[in-house]
């Protein structure tokens, strides 16, 4: 049979089609493998900022909840990087000779603040310590074991003293207000590996003493020209 | 043309060459369509999760410039940075703040307006805080009463023109602008400052009797030492509003709501006040001996005694004080505490010396227990024994003057800066910028 004959003889054809066909379709669903993989790791990504995002959150208002004297790093911290600027502790400068500061800015040109090490008052883990969020409904994740956990995260927390060069109303360290800086860490395998930063100032609290007009009986408040007791 | 369609559909009908591959890019396109819709589905998730991180950051950022805020209208009043100010915090997140006065009740801010007795500030803080263009608004009520230079400026008595005494013992300081004739008097015996202008201090001769051991001379510059004053309206408002016997028990007395007179009728007589406001012309203690003046409870008692000095009072001329009738005593408060009691004299305002009326006369003997206030009246005791503070125009003590200072209770005229306190404070919808907090 002639090339031309067997060009125009439809017998076999639906085999080439078939064959076509599969590679077509093979070639479509990699790509629809690889693109559920790189989804998912966005997906499970997101997911752990929001978890690591509200770890801090929920450290930042555990140390705003401490009388103002006890917002202070009970220890002093330890510096475990001095190369790895996704460490938080890689901001951290003359650890152990008691005059400990951290850059707050995050940024080693910028200004270091002392670090708030108080032994007897201070009441803040400088950290890291370690957090576990467990995967919904999993009843064995564990700070002992961590392989049933959805996310693992270190969290540091570094309370450092606003300075007069820093802040003009103060007039001095003592008498300035402070900065809290709580930063969390995946310290797992997945994403994200930049540690979450959350960052805010803490002033005297002052609230009891004769200064504060709500300690006083004869404050009222006026809730729509109707005097009533105050509460905060 | 118009046999195009029917021919395909004949064609579909009876050939099938490239149905499998049709199908196959059927199916793909299916697929990518999934595809698309979950990785937009996912894309949303990172978005709002970007979004949770951020929208912590940027509400940590406003309450840090909330805390800035109050720190600096707290430290430094009055600078510019106080009304408004911004910043940067380590994780990138940004704070603004505003300042502002509250002056009514309709003021918007958070929480409900503060009112007392006392004189309030009160301003509201707006901090807003941005990270990665997220906003997020905390607004803070703050509230600090208004800072009352005390009206004692001496811990001890101040008389402003003069004063001269005998004897004197005792715990106290002793002022004034005038002369201090002290000649007779044991000033070792006190323990205190005795405040001077130079010149003025008249004392023994007697080196053991000198300012000397606890007690400590200070000459003032010239020309010396500035009292507040209690100003009128304070005594028309209490004339409008305290002139009656509410809160006051009487025994051997008597009151008249005509003449705003309290009379004693007897020896022994009281009158008790429970803790407020009172107003009165004169205190008529007449020739009666162990008269008293008493308070109950644990509240401040402020008595305002006027004078016809003043315009719109209703006092008659010659009144305006505590007086005796030449053998009388008097017990102010003795068995109480100075900080629960306060007299006012309002006298006459410009006088000097003994040519201003008189806020305690002709009583024998007198014993308080108070914070009495009477710079433009004069006092001429037999023997005065005080337990508190005391400023007058002039003093005369005829016998001893034995003295203990006590802190006074906050009173007085408003100046300086007030320490703020937080009342309320509330995270903003995110619809702040139209609708307020």
């Amino acid at each position: 049979m002639s090339t031309r004959a067997r060009l125009s003889d439809e017998s076999g054809l639906s085999l080439y089609e078939v064959l076509v066909a599969i590679l077509v379709l093979v070639v479509g669903l990699m790509g629809v493998y690889v693109s559920i993989g790189t989804t998912n790791g966005a997906v499970a990504a997101g997911e752990n900022t929001v978890v690591i995002a509200q770890a801090a959150q929920q450290q930042l208002e555990s140390v705003e909840a401490l009388p103002y004297a006890s917002i202070a790093n009970s220890s002093e911290p330890v510096q475990t990087s001095t190369t790895d600027s996704s460490n938080p502790t890689y901001y951290l400068t003359s650890c152990g000779s008691s005059s400990c500061s951290y850059y707050a800015g995050l940024s080693k040109s910028g200004t270091a603040e002392p670090i708030d090490y108080d032994a007897t008052n201070g009441k803040v883990a400088p950290g890291p310590t370690t957090q576990v969020v467990a995967d919904p409904n999993a009843s064995t994740c564990a700070s002992t074991n961590t392989s049933t956990c959805r996310i693992v995260v270190s969290v540091y927390t570094f309370i450092t003293n606003v300075t007069p060069s820093e802040e003009s109303a103060c007039t001095n360290t003592s008498s300035c207000y402070k900065r809290i800086t709580v930063a969390v860490k995946n310290a797992g395998q997945g994403p994200p590996h930049q540690p979450y930063y959350l960052s805010t100032l803490i002033g005297p609290k002052g609230g009891g003493g004769s200064g504060n007009p709500l300690t006083s009986g004869s404050t009222t408040c006026n809730d729509q020209g109707q005097a009533v007791v105050c509460t905060h | 043309m118009h046999s195009l369609i029917p021919n395909l559909l004949r064609r579909l009908r009876s050939d099938e060459r490239g149905f499998i591959l049709a199908t196959s890019v059927i199916v793909l396109l299916v697929l990518l369509l999934t595809m698309t819709a979950y990785t937009l589905a996912a894309s949303n998730n990172t978005t709002t999760a970007s979004h949770t991180g951020s929208s912590a950051q940027a509400l940590a950022a406003a309450q840090a410039g909330e805390q800035a805020a109050l720190f600096r209208v707290n430290n430094a009043p009055g600078s510019g940075g106080a009304s408004s100010g911004n910043g940067t915090l380590g994780d990138g997140a940004t704070y603004s703040y505003t300042v502002t006065s509250l002056t009514s009740s309709s003021s918007p801010c958070t929480g409900l307006y503060v009112s007392s007795p006392n004189t309030l500030n009160q301003d509201c803080i707006s901090s807003t805080g941005t990270a990665n263009g997220v906003k997020q608004t905390v607004e803070e009520r703050i509230a600090g009463y208004v800072p009352q230079t005390s009206l004692f400026p001496v811990n001890g008595i101040f008389a402003i023109s003069g004063l001269s005494t005998t004897q004197i013992s005792g715990t106290f300081s002793l002022g004034s602008n005038g002369t201090l004739s002290l000649t007779d008097a044991n000033l070792s015996a006190l323990s205190g400052q005795i405040e001077y202008l130079a010149g003025d201090l008249q004392q023994s001769q007697n080196a053991g009797e000198q300012c000397t051991g606890t007690c400590t001379p200070v000459v003032e510059s010239s020309p010396g030492i500035t009292v507040p004053s209690v100003a009128d309206s304070v005594y028309a408002g209490a004339k409008t509003t305290n002139s009656d016997m509410t809160g006051i028990t009487l025994v051997n007395a008597s009151y008249s709501s005509s003449t705003y007179i309290l009379t004693a009728t007897n020896n022994s007589a009281s009158a008790t006040f429970s803790p407020g406001t009172y107003y009165f012309c004169g205190i008529n203690v007449g020739g009666f001996s162990n008269f008293a003046l008493n308070t109950t409870g644990s509240g401040i008692v402020r008595i305002y005694i006027d004078s016809s000095y003043r315009s719109g009072s209703p006092c008659t001329a010659g009144l305006g004080n505590i007086y005796g009738a030449g053998n009388s005593t008097a017990s102010i408060n003795s068995s109480g505490t100075s900080s629960n009691l306060q007299l006012y004299f309002y006298g006459q305002p410009g006088c000097t010396g003994t040519s201003c009326p008189p806020a305690i006369t002709n009583m024998n003997a007198t014993t308080m227990v108070a914070d009495v206030f009477a710079p433009n009246s004069y006092m001429d005791p037999t023997s005065l024994t005080l337990d508190g503070a005391l400023v007058v125009g002039d003093l005369t003590d005829q016998g001893a003057l034995t003295a203990t200072y006590q802190q006074p209770s906050s009173s007085g005229s408003g100046s300086g800066s007030s320490t703020f306190y937080p009342t309320a404070t509330a995270v903003c919808p995110n619809s702040y910028a139209t609708t307020g907090c």
